[in-house]
């Protein structure tokens, strides 16, 4: 006769493939688990010896009390290694502990590897910035209620970022079931509702062939463009326990291909794009890829339109002549077409709302512009956080992804334009060259202004790194320091930039330049990154995570002991307020008495350190000695006190 | 260690002030007045938006050639933009005057084509 635990062995044997074995016989085997576990306690009589079970020495009621054979979080190892997930990140918790050794012992600690991380935002944030370089997404597991509270600003700024991430919660579903303590406060009814205005999708499966189904399909949603985060809560019983029944399959899947703009309004477009006199392309998160750079670039030579990009994505090379990004305001105002491409914020860039005391705005624009805007922003949307931004009206909205929709959109673009109206448009490259080439010439000038004060100028110290690296293959994943990076290096690969955080939640500089420095360390990229001091400190134990993973990251700091931003705003209102000055400005809001020694903080968690540096002359000996370091695979950190901004 | 790292705001402001204005040896009453003008553009938050040298920063450049004294004062007063308007009652006219003369005293920048780090290759 087929023992319970034979059967068992058999469902594992045929791996995550077969189905099989009745629902009776299944039952059956339960029913006799719970008498079993009755007697189980006691030491082997001869009777039990007598029913041995494939534990060396234990009956098979002894073998059922103290073991677990094959473990349903076994089985949701197998369906996350199914997607190709390279690395969960993961603060440790109980309610998710039978799923972390599966993925550890079962799966073997590859593909996924379990990242140990020191905050649960940390985590989500390393996912966030990873999938922006290596194109999927990472998982994350987070300890039931305390752990998604600690995840969910870095989930919001993912949502936002429309950054995919598969975020897995550990919960205890059934009250009968959870032990006293610990298991009622870290369970919740509905465990994802505390994230669920700001992810895609969420599911709380209840059976494995349950998990498997909404796993594939948060896959596939997170994937879908507009991506964005997805959560699973993972209940503990189903981890833990013995594996009942039958075992489903686990399907290849098919990712979801993005839609493209319809054919028709590309087609009205291209029209409205190729009569136009000053056409611009006004873009944000387009290039997903790659490929989204070339295709852009292509358009716009088309068009010999300039391109203004705000830099959500690296979406346009600025060593090509069409990237006019510092000519913005002109652009925008001398605009008789512009089209907006996966635009974050439309309404922004064709309008102003000043922090003054009355909040009065303006248009930008010409009155008589024609506004298009090409995205996914209408195929998505959620009510309660306003990332959405303002209402644009404007007089052709076309849903549809814009890198998938670029290769129609340019030929619907060449077939309408006739050979008088190509050459007509071919003349207005050597004026927007010129244009560049000033544009340039202006950056370079500007850049020397406060070039040999201390603390360091913002534009000193990015064209010192820039010597330092410009021979590597680099990748800055931060923001560009008061954009000089956008205006002086030459940013011409996908992986040059990677855009910002999304919601504006600060914290996510430092661990999302972990997350897109452990993306390029297989691709040997020298990974820079900015890192201001505010952000450092919301969670700096990501340093940690960096060394112990042997992340190898350049991290040049732009330290100027505040937050400052908030400097300014107070600033702002005590100087509207006439009071106070420059002394309660402060209050609150910089690190000061004592400053924070950063070079000690990182070299605490295994880091190669220096500085501060606050004398522009030691910074080239410092960031050669940081870029050997970060050579050998290791992370490297250079502290630098800069001027405010 | 603490108080190692108390010391280096005193070191960046001599620093600044070495770079920024170059102190004779007998301070004239000029250099005095740019001194305290120095003090001053700190304390009530100009170098928040200009930078600690007037080179810009949110706000324009505003160093080294400010404007004339009453353009500098009517522009602080009544700003074009969004610049915060600082009224006589937060800032007076002896202060700005100051001010004016600390961003007078910072020295010129240095060309392009003198920075290799500015080059274009
Ligand atoms: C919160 C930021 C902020 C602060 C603080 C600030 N400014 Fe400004 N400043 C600006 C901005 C922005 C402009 C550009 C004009 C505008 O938007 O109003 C400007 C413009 C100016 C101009 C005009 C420059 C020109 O050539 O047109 C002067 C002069 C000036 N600021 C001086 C000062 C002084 C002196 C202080 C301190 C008393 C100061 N600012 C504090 C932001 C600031
Ligand atoms: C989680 C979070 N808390 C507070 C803020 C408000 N905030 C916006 S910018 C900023 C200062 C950030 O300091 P730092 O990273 O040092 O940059 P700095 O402004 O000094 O250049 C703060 C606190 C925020 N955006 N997010
Ligand atoms: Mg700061």
């Amino acid at each position: 006769m087929t023992t319970r635990r034979d059967f068992l062995k058999g469902v594992a044997a045929a791996g995550t493939l077969s189905g099989l074995a009745s629902k009776s016989e299944a039952q059956a085997a339960q029913a006799e688990t719970q008498t079993r576990a009755a007697v189980s306690a006691l030491p082997p009589s001869s009777y039990v010896e007598a029913m041995e079970s494939d534990v060396p020495g234990y009956s098979e009621a002894e073998a059922e009390h103290y073991f677990v054979q094959h473990a349903g979080s076994d089985f949701m190892a197998d369906v996350i290694k199914s997607l190709g997930i390279d690395y969960i990140a993961s603060n440790p918790g109980s309610s998710h502990r039978g799923l972390q050794e599966s993925l550890v012992n079962y799966g073997g600690n590859t593909k996924p590897e379990w990242l140990t991380c020191l905050h649960e935002e940390s985590s989500v944030a390393m996912g966030h910035a990873y999938s922006k370089i290596a194109y999927k997404p990472m998982a994350m597991a987070c300890h039931s209620t305390v752990g998604l509270q600690h995840a969910a600003m870095a989930i919001y700024n993912a949502y936002c970022d429309r950054a995919p991430l598969i975020v897995f919660g550990g919960n205890h579903l059934d009250a009968a079931d959870r032990r006293p303590g610990a298991e009622w406060s870290h369970a919740a009814q509905d465990a994802a509702k505390l994230v669920r205005d700001f992810v895609k999708w969420d599911d709380t499966p209840h059976s494995l062939q349950h998990f498997m189904e909404s796993t594939m399909r948060a896959y596939k949603i997170a994937t879908t463009p507009p991506m964005g985060p997805v959560v699973i809560i993972v209940d503990g019983h189903l981890q833990e326990k013995e594996v009942e029944g039958n075992l489903p399959r686990i399907p290849a899947l098919a990712p979801t291909v993005p839609p493209q703009g319809e054919i028709g309004a590309l087609r009205e477009v291209a029209r409205l794009l190729v009569n136009a006199e000053r056409p611009v392309i006004l873009v944000d998160r387009v290039a997903h890829t790659p490929e989204g750079m070339t295709r852009l670039v292509e358009l716009a030579e088309a068009l010999q339109a300039p391109v203004v990009d705000r830099g959500g994505r690296m979406n346009f090379p600025n060593d090509h002549y069409l990237n006019q990004s510092g000519r913005r305001g002109q652009l925008i105002r001398e605009a008789d077409v512009i089209l907006g491409m996966e635009m974050y914020d439309f309404w922004g860039a064709v309008n102003t709302m000043r922090d003054l005391v009355h909040r009065e705005s303006s248009r930008r624009t010409r009155s008589d512009v024609k506004l298009i805007s090409l995205g996914v922003n209408d195929l998505f949307i959620k009510a309660n956080y306003q990332s959405f931004q303002r209402y644009q009206p404007v007089d052709l909205s076309i849903g549809g992804d814009a890198q998938a929709s670029l290769p129609s959109l340019t030929e619907e673009v060449r077939r309408a334009m006739s050979a008088g109206r190509r050459s007509q448009i071919a003349d207005r490259e050597k004026g927007l060259r010129e244009a560049y080439g000033n544009m340039q010439a202006q950056s370079r000038r500007r850049a020397t202004y406060g070039w040999n004060s201390s603390p360091i100028s913002t534009a000193r110290l990015t064209m010192e790194v820039w010597q330092q690296i410009k021979e590597h293959d680099w990748s800055l994943v931060s923001r560009g320091l008061g954009g000089w990076p956008q205006r002086l290096w030459k940013m011409n690969k996908h992986y040059h930039h990677i855009g910002f955080s999304g919601g504006g939640g600060v914290g996510y500089g430092l661990p999302a330049s972990v997350g897109a420095a452990l993306a390029n360390r297989e691709h040997g990229r020298l990974t820079v990154s900015f890192q201001s001091d505010g952000d450092l400190n919301y969670a700096p134990g990501v340093l940690w995570t960096a060394a112990h993973h042997g992340i190898p990251l350049l991290s040049v700091m732009h330290n100027n002991r505040a937050y400052h931003q908030e400097v300014m705003h107070l600033q702002r209102i005590a100087t509207r307020r006439q009071r106070g000055a420059d002394g309660p400005a402060k209050i609150g809001n910089v690190f000061e008495d004592p400053f924070i020694d950063y070079a000690t903080l990182a070299k605490s968690m295994g880091w190669w350190s220096t500085g501060p540096i606050s004398d522009p002359a030691d910074l080239a000996p410092a960031l050669k000695r940081a870029i050997d370091v970060v050579s050998q695979g290791e992370p490297a950190l250079v502290d630098v006190v800069c001027q405010p901004r | 260690m603490q108080s190692k790292n108390r010391q280096i705001p005193i070191a960046f402001a001599v620093l600044t002030l070495v770079a920024g204005i170059s102190i004779g040896t007998s301070a004239t009453q000029e250099d005095e007045e740019a001194d305290r003008g120095k003090k001053d553009f700190v304390e009530v938050g100009c170098y928040q938006c200009h930078g600690y040298q007037g080179q810009g920063g949110p706000g324009g450049r505003i160093a080294p050639k400010p404007l004339p004294l009453e353009a500098f004062t009517r522009l602080v007063r009544r700003p074009a933009n969004v610049m915060p308007a600082y009224s006589p009652k937060v800032l007076s006219d002896e202060q700005l005057k100051r001010i004016h003369k600390y961003l007078e005293s910072i020295p010129e920048d240095p060309e392009v084509s003198t920075l290799p780090a500015l080059s274009e290759e």
